[in-house]
């Protein structure tokens, strides 16, 4: 009897707790993955109406925020589009766009949403010859950074270059990469989870230093997918963990990050159904529309 | 003897200009890009796109100087096997290596695929690179059959 009135008193209590979350606001989604100076920053920051996670006036090489998280749901877990709050990450600020010139020996790493950049920018060219600069692609479909980074063979994902299939970092050397600018983690996500997917990144872009000394690292933050389309592993929360991740080394280890993902989201966070070219499959692809608001983030963002 | 020697004569003669006329029938031609507007009227990939000659190097390895005359159409979405490559080498040994190329990239779909886009490689798994005399093909689309027929149609 006594067991049944202290379940009761837990219960009502529970219930009091949640209900108390619930009117006062966000609960981060990933809540226990942050620190316990995040909630606070997040609150004091409000809401940011625009999708995009960088002060829009900053001019400085790199935007930094105090806020490392993510608030995906309430407590009561009903996901909805106006409570969304975007992550904010550490991430190269805008600027006003540069010369397509500025992509001269640069090299673009990631998987099939690259290779549509890269089939756009070969379409665009026929026309406009010094459309992107000269940037150069190493692109495959299904790509992530865990089997980049397994040996070449002959089986082995890497793509080709002028015929030869070498590692990435190998093809970057010899294309004369001065920038190499990678956007890679949806294939890797649900093989080695956000943080081993993280991980691998850090190990791949290491690579590229050491091979081509000097070279400037970009890396893109992984972009979302429409929300009908999430999977359990793969899933919008999971991208922007992954992306949180991946922000945190970035500007640990002086490398640039590049918020792509912050021009791609609806207010809910997810892909922009105008910017998916397979809303009936993966939905993850992009459009044209979606590769010039790519591009375009792309020389707004430089890192100064 | 003389008219044994006669016999093996003639017989080398017929051999010659049989072989001769063998080696004519075997020679072929064909506009590739006439046959590629033809295939272009069956494709029902609305996301297509033609590679240029300045493509053929950094996406395939393929040399100009090997190249006499090609016509590409690729999927352009970047999640769609969709590629139809036509080549006509500049000889023997260019088509060789031309077909080498092929070769090449059509393992390298195999690998970006299997796991990744099942369908697009079950198609995939249908297909081919041909190679007829000089010219080398890798036609892969949902509509394989009716542009093979296109393709061998062509080549007379």
């Amino acid at each position: 009897m006594k067991l049944r009135h202290l379940a009761v008193s837990i219960l009502i209590s529970v219930g009091l707790l949640a209900g108390c979350r619930g009117a006062g606001g966000m609960v981060p989604a990933g809540f226990n993955l942050l620190s316990a100076s995040a909630v606070p920053a997040m609150e004091s920051t409000g809401y940011f109406p625009s999708y995009s996670s960088c002060p829009q006036t900053e001019t400085a090489s790199k935007a930094t925020s105090r806020i490392p998280g993510t608030a995906w749901k309430s407590a009561s877990s009903a996901v909805s589009a106006a409570a969304y709050v975007p992550p904010l990450l550490h991430c190269a600020g805008q600027s006003a766009e540069v010369s397509p010139s500025f992509l001269d020996h640069a090299v673009f790493v990631g998987d099939s949403v690259t290779l549509k950049l890269k089939n756009y920018v070969t379409k665009q060219r026929k026309t406009e010859p010094g459309f992107f600069g000269t940037a150069a692609f190493l692109a495959a479909g299904g790509m992530g950074s865990g089997n980049a980074l397994k040996p070449l063979g002959k089986d082995s994902i890497h793509p080709s270059y002028n015929g030869e299939k070498k590692l990435l970092e190998d093809s970057a050397a010899a294309m004369g990469a001065k920038k190499v600018y990678l956007m890679l983690g949806i294939n890797d996500i649900a093989p080695y989870g956000v943080k081993g997917a993280a991980q691998n990144l850090e190990k791949l872009s290491l690579r590229f230093c050491t091979k081509i000394p000097g070279v400037k690292i970009y890396i893109q933050s992984a972009t979302p997918m429409l929300a009908d389309k999430q999977k359990k592993t793969l899933s919008n929360q999971n991208l922007e963990r992954y992306n949180k991740l991946v922000s945190e080394f970035c500007e640990k280890d002086g490398w640039y990050f590049v918020d792509v993902a912050s021009a791609m989201r609806d207010g809910t966070g997810a892909l922009k159904r105008e910017y998916c070219s397979d809303p009936n499959d993966l939905g993850l692809h992009f459009t044209d529309t979606a590769c010039k608001v790519w591009i375009h983030y792309i020389l707004t963002h430089t890192g100064g | 003897m003389k008219r044994i020697s006669l016999v093996l004569l003639a017989l080398a003669a017929a051999l010659f200009f049989w072989s001769g006329c063998a080696a004519k029938s075997t020679f072929k031609e064909a506009d590739l890009s006439k046959v590629m507007a033809a295939m272009k009227q069956k494709i029902t990939n609305t996301q297509m796109m033609d590679l240029s000659s300045g493509d053929l190097t950094p996406t395939y390895g393929i040399a100009d100087k090997d190249v006499r005359q090609f016509a590409a159409y690729v999927d352009s979405t970047g999640t769609k096997g969709d590629e139809i490559l036509l080549f006509e080498g500049t000889g023997r040994e260019a088509a060789d290596r031309v077909e080498k190329r092929l070769d090449d990239r059509y393992h390298q779909k195999e690998v970006e695929m299997k796991d990744y886009l099942p369908k697009e490689y079950a198609v995939l798994q249908k297909c081919k690179v041909e190679r007829d005399g000089n010219f080398v093909a890798l036609i892969v689309s949902p509509q394989y059959k009716t542009l093979e027929q296109i393709y061998q149609k062509a080549l007379k």
